[in-house]
């Protein structure tokens, strides 16, 4: 597995957010993305899941050297794309059994079913793993979950849909230390060398528990910066004016995407 | 006319219509009134009943599940009045089945005394024009009524609904859900109201309502109303209707789900919880038969 980010720009509503990302992650790589607020860290994971609020100016992302750009949102999923989302969204009267169930049915081929009872073992064991409760299957899905409750049933999905590549948006907001735990072990538990992920997050804490192979440091919409473990330490400790001032970076300098004014009138000569 | 089958296995079965009135079950009735006494489910089938008029009474102490079921193919107008006498307790199903694209007009008065707890739960899935004015009154201290509803509708369907909730003595309870779907041209007009009287302290009258349209021309209507005048009280009332929700739909299509089973299972969201809480398994198929068809029917997918 191999998922490549070229030169990547991308905009939204005029204002262009990332300014030519170049990423490569492979199968049983550990990447994890860090940077101030605002910097196009969530976005970078949205744009590879399809999100339609994002428009991309120029560049490429290529999912075994085939590009996705021309996928739509459940196409790129089935093609095994995750994102854990940082919000997850609330969906009233539908359980996460029958959600689950319906994601795992649809992966499969045509004229094929899902063995419920096989389903139902996976289903029990991914939430005692998560320590999540005998009652979660008929919960409805996200309503009525605490912070961390639905940051560990993103990670329940992943464990389950088992995706090629999968972006963990801010996995540890929210969460305490135990439930940081819980969610570190389980994800250094799911790595393996047929899926790479890529860990977003502001804090150390996060990568105690999931070790990354790569840091990258964003800033206004670029990666700016890559190393090791060591850069992690660095930036809990320094933060990252040390970066900016090292690269001669501003925090205004983002720019405008170009805007039409519109087309000269022509006329044809006879 | 035929009576459908599945009543034919059921214990208490009350048959009102046109051209005969059966009584199958332990309850009394005479002229336009049946007494209820405990009984695990009592069946009332109403198809073009005549006389329109029908008073059910409910026994003190009594625990009792009530399905009612509506078959109508001509315009028709009743009038249901149903009593709760102290600490009855009783769920009150009611699933309308139109044969044709007719007029019907429900108005039913429910009055509970004291302690008395009663479940609405209503299945609006007909075709056609439907007028249901329902009036709750909880006259007893600390009479309790839940009141749930499901209404598809579709093609030129218009359902006008009336709920007004009357608190009436102190330590009254009442809380309304009405999950609501439009499709096509379907219009659905709500009125929902709740009111505590001066005096009923320590009362709580609360009201959700949410609804999807699913086309332009579709239209979900919903007044909520509360008319408090006491203190003491919770009142609480909420509406949220729109379209499907864009980021609801995004999630599920982050997960594999298609749009067309994306849609049907945030669809499913408002159906099952209804569908879930029906006990009777033969009432439980008529109504998932009519939701499917109605879903069909309104090409929702």
């Amino acid at each position: 597995m191999v998922l490549e980010i070229k030169d990547l720009y991308v905009s939204v509503e005029d204002n262009i957010i990332l300014q030519g990302v170049n990423l490569q992650v492979k199968g049983g790589e550990t990447h994890a993305i860090m940077g101030p607020n605002g910097t196009g860290k969530s976005t970078l994971a949205s744009i590879c899941m399809g999100h339609p609020k994002y428009k991309i100016e120029s560049g490429d992302i290529l999912l075994d050297g085939e590009s996705i750009l021309d996928k739509s949102v459940d196409e790129r999923s089935r093609m095994g794309i995750f994102l854990a989302m940082q919000n997850p969204t609330e969906v009233p009267g539908v359980t996460n059994f029958d959600f689950v169930k319906a994601a795992l049915q649809t992966r499969m081929e045509s004229g094929k079913h899902l063995r419920v009872g096989r389903f139902i073992l996976d289903f029990e064991k991914a939430s005692d793993d998560l320590k999540m409760g005998k009652g979660l299957a008929h919960r409805f899905l996200n309503q009525g979950f605490s912070g961390g409750e639905k940051k560990r049933n993103e990670i329940l999905q992943m464990k389950l849909l088992k995706p090629k590549v999968a972006f963990l948006d801010e996995i540890d907001s929210g969460l305490d230390v135990d439930a940081l735990r819980i969610v570190g072990e389980n994800v250094t538990k799911q790595k393996s060398p047929d899926m790479g992920l890529v860990l977003i997050t502001h804090y150390q804490r996060l990568l105690d528990y999931i070790e990354p192979d790569f840091v990258h440091v964003m800033i206004n919409g670029m990666i700016v910066k890559t190393g090791g473990k060591d850069l992690i330490a660095k930036i809990d400790s320094e933060g990252y004016d040390w970066v900016k001032t090292e690269l001669g970076i501003t925090d205004f300098d983002v720019r405008k995407a170009p805007v039409s004014l519109g087309t000269c009138p022509t006329k044809t000569l006879k | 006319m035929k009576t459908p089958t599945y009543l034919d296995e059921k214990g208490q079965v009350v048959i009102l219509r046109s051209d005969e009135i059966v009584n199958r079950s332990q309850s009394v009735l005479k002229d336009d009134l049946i007494e209820v006494s405990e009984t695990d489910a009592l069946f009332i089938y109403l198809e073009d009943y005549e006389r329109k008029s029908l008073r059910i009474n409910l026994t003190s102490k009594s625990k009792t599940t009530i399905y009612m079921i509506f078959k109508t193919s001509k315009p028709n107008e009743y009038d249901i009045q149903i009593n709760l006498e102290n600490r009855a307790q009783a769920d009150v199903f009611s699933v309308f089945r139109n044969v044709e694209k007719t007029n019907l007009t429900v108005n039913r008065r429910f009055v509970l005394a004291e302690s008395a707890n009663l479940n609405i739960r209503n299945a609006l899935l007909n075709m056609g024009e439907t007028t249901l004015n329902e009036l709750v009154s909880l006259s007893g201290v600390k009479a309790e009524v839940a009141i749930d509803v499901l209404n598809i509708g579709a093609y030129n369907d218009v359902f006008t609904v009336n709920q007004d909730v009357s608190h009436q003595a102190k330590s009254t309870i009442s809380n309304i859900t009405n999950s609501l779907i439009s499709n096509q041209n379907a219009k659905l007009n709500y009125s929902v109201s709740g009111r505590i009287l001066k005096g009923n302290e320590f009362s709580s009258c609360k009201q959700t309502n949410k609804g999807i349209i699913l086309n332009e021309a579709g239209e979900i209507g919903v007044i909520p109303k509360l008319y408090i005048d006491e203190y003491n009280v919770e009142a609480s009332h909420g509406a949220a209707i729109g379209q499907i929700d864009e980021e609801q739909l995004y999630y599920l299509l982050s997960r594999g789900l298609t749009e067309a089973e994306a849609r049907s299972l945030i669809i499913s969201g408002y159906t099952k919880p209804f569908v879930a809480a029906i006990g009777d398994e033969d009432i439980k198929e008529l109504v998932e038969r009519q939701i499917l068809k109605r879903i069909n029917e309104a090409d929702i997918l």
